[in-house]
């Protein structure tokens, strides 16, 4: 059996000319807490409904456990072990809260009555009541209490906090953290609350125009990546040609900024040989990362 | 547990065809002696509010499961379905079946109680020719609950009540103008060329709605089947 819940290799998928995937490769390990990353229009919910067999690519490869999430029958197979939260979150509208887990019960044969109790008491979900007059926030509590009540081996989550207040995005991150850890869940989410992210996830891939553009486990990647404050003597005369591992460089007068995604003595080397520089180091967070891999820079050197 | 769903889902459209004929019913029963037609053309009308059934209750097309949806770009509800481990195939057979049980079920409650207010009726035909007009009924509206599937797949809702009701005037159109062979008018097998009239079997009009269905159903599991979401 594959160490990956999810693997995808070069998958590519266009809309009317537009490629919404250019290549996008990914691999999820099993048991892994994996953000998802991206701008709007970057790919992510693409890439998801490919995952889930809603979109055919027009080429590369998108395996989930394996099986062949292009093919009809292995993605009926594959749905049968996911849990999934939709971007919009909507449900049948004409169900209550206790007719849909009603409904959604009997395609799950291990469905867990008591994880149904305790999140219906715990997102204070009313059995009673019509769907439709739920909130967005009470929609996507009910989309995973379903998602994580039939004990689903891979939660993919599009935006699963969209819409909660701040008191239930913790509620709900603390119990995929428990269900990870307990459970061996993969839990596969998209999310454009970065924090969330560096909050929960082990595991991260940014995409931007539909490729991977960092991907790893997040602590190696804070670790590799930091950032170079470099003052100058004077302004640099000619532009120099940077040593492996810095990956963006932004210069205003004598100051120059450096991303460095590894190599950090060499690029310590670099600049110190430069005349009268002096340098400090930064640890860069997520955010960061995130903001210098999918933001066009008119001021970047590199 | 996709039955629990359609029916749901369908239960109160079931309101608008049997509303329909029943006012049909009770308007003609109303207007006993006072009513320039006969029994024939007033078959013709209660056949033509009976077709509104099946063009409400069809609908497989997992192009959008809200009204107005499609309209603002969405897909409501269709994402959660498709995410169930459940095939297409089995997604439209099982709304499919259901709009069709539904849709006889109307016609037998409709049929009921025709028979109980119009008691000439039990004196112009045998049962077997209630059974056989019942037969004709069902089986020429498959051509419409077809074509209607099929626009569900292209078209939201409440468009596909409106094309579906405009192709229902015409072919009225079409049998009415002579346009269509007169074995061939639905209107007028459901209508004065019934069964509880001719006592006989349209069979001509009932081949062309069966296999007119059949193809509509087959081309409208295709487009579910291949569609992208």
């Amino acid at each position: 059996m594959s160490d990956f819940a999810i693997e995808v290799n070069a998958l590519r998928k266009s809309f009317g000319g537009r490629a919404a995937l250019d290549g996008l490769d990914l691999r999820v390990p099993a048991g892994s807490i994996f953000g998802f990353l991206g701008r709007n229009g970057a790919g992510k919910t693409t890439t998801i409904k490919v995952l889930m067999g809603m979109l055919r690519a027009d080429g590369g490869a998108a395996r989930v456990f394996g099986l062949d999430a292009g093919d009809p029958a292995q993605s009926v197979e594959a749905r049968r072990r996911i849990g999934f939260v939709t971007e919009d979150k909507e449900l049948y509208p004409y169900m209550t809260v206790e007719q849909i887990i009603r409904f959604t019960r009997p395609f799950f044969p291990k469905w867990r009555d008591d994880l149904e109790r305790r999140y219906l008491k715990m997102f204070d979900l009313p059995p009673k009541k019509k769907i439709d007059i739920l909130s967005k926030g009470m929609r996507s509590k009910l989309m995973l209490l379903i998602a994580v009540c039939h004990s689903a081996e891979l939660l993919i989550l599009d935006e699963p906090t969209d819409g909660l207040d701040p008191a239930a995005v913790e509620d709900v991150l603390r119990e995929l953290v428990a269900i990870a850890g307990s459970q061996g869940t993969t839990i596969f989410f998209s999310s454009h609350q970065l924090n969330e992210v560096e909050q929960i996830a082990d595991n991260i891939c940014i995409v931007d125009k539909g490729r991977a553009v960092v991907a790893g486990v997040l602590d190696d990647l804070k670790a590799r990546y930091q950032r170079f404050h470099v003052v100058l003597e004077s302004e640099l005369a000619a532009p120099v040609r940077w040593v492996d591992g810095v990956e963006h460089v932004r210069q205003e007068g004598r100051t120059v900024s450096i991303l460095a995604s590894g190599n950090a003595e060499g690029i310590v080397r670099q600049i110190e040989s430069l005349p009268g520089a002096s340098v400090e180091r930064f640890p860069v967070g997520l955010k960061e990362i995130f903001l210098e891999k999918v933001r066009s820079d008119e001021n970047a050197l590199v | 547990m996709l039955w629990y769903k359609a029916w749901l889902e369908t239960r109160w459209r079931m309101l608008l065809p049997a509303g329909m004929i029943f006012f049909a019913l009770f308007t003609g029963h109303q207007s006993k002696g006072r009513l320039h037609f006969g029994p024939g053309s007033m078959l013709g009308v209660v056949g033509l509010f009976w077709l509104t059934a099946p063009l409400t209750l069809a609908g497989s097309g997992l192009r959008t499961e809200a009204p107005f949806q499609a309209v603002k770009g969405l897909h409501g509800s269709t994402y959660f379905t498709l995410s169930l481990p459940v095939s297409r195939l089995r997604l439209f057979a099982s709304r499919t079946a259901l709009g069709i049980l539904e849709t006889a079920g109307i016609l037998v409650a409709v049929c009921g109680i025709a028979v109980a207010v119009f008691p000439e009726l039990r004196g112009l035909a045998t049962a077997a020719d209630g059974f056989r007009y019942m037969a004709t009924l069902l089986l020429c509206s498959l051509g419409y609950f077809g074509f209607s599937t099929l626009l569900s797949t292209f078209v939201d809702q409440q468009w596909q009540v409106l094309i579906a009701v405009g192709t229902i005037f015409l072919s009225l159109w079409l049998g009415v103008s002579g346009r269509l062979p007169r074995s061939l008018d639905m209107f007028a097998a459901m209508g004065p060329a019934s069964p509880l009239i001719n006592h006989a079997m349209p069979w001509g009009a009932v081949a062309l709605s069966v296999g007119a269905g059949i193809v509509f159903l087959l081309a409208a599991l295709r487009v579910v089947q291949a569609r992208q979401y």
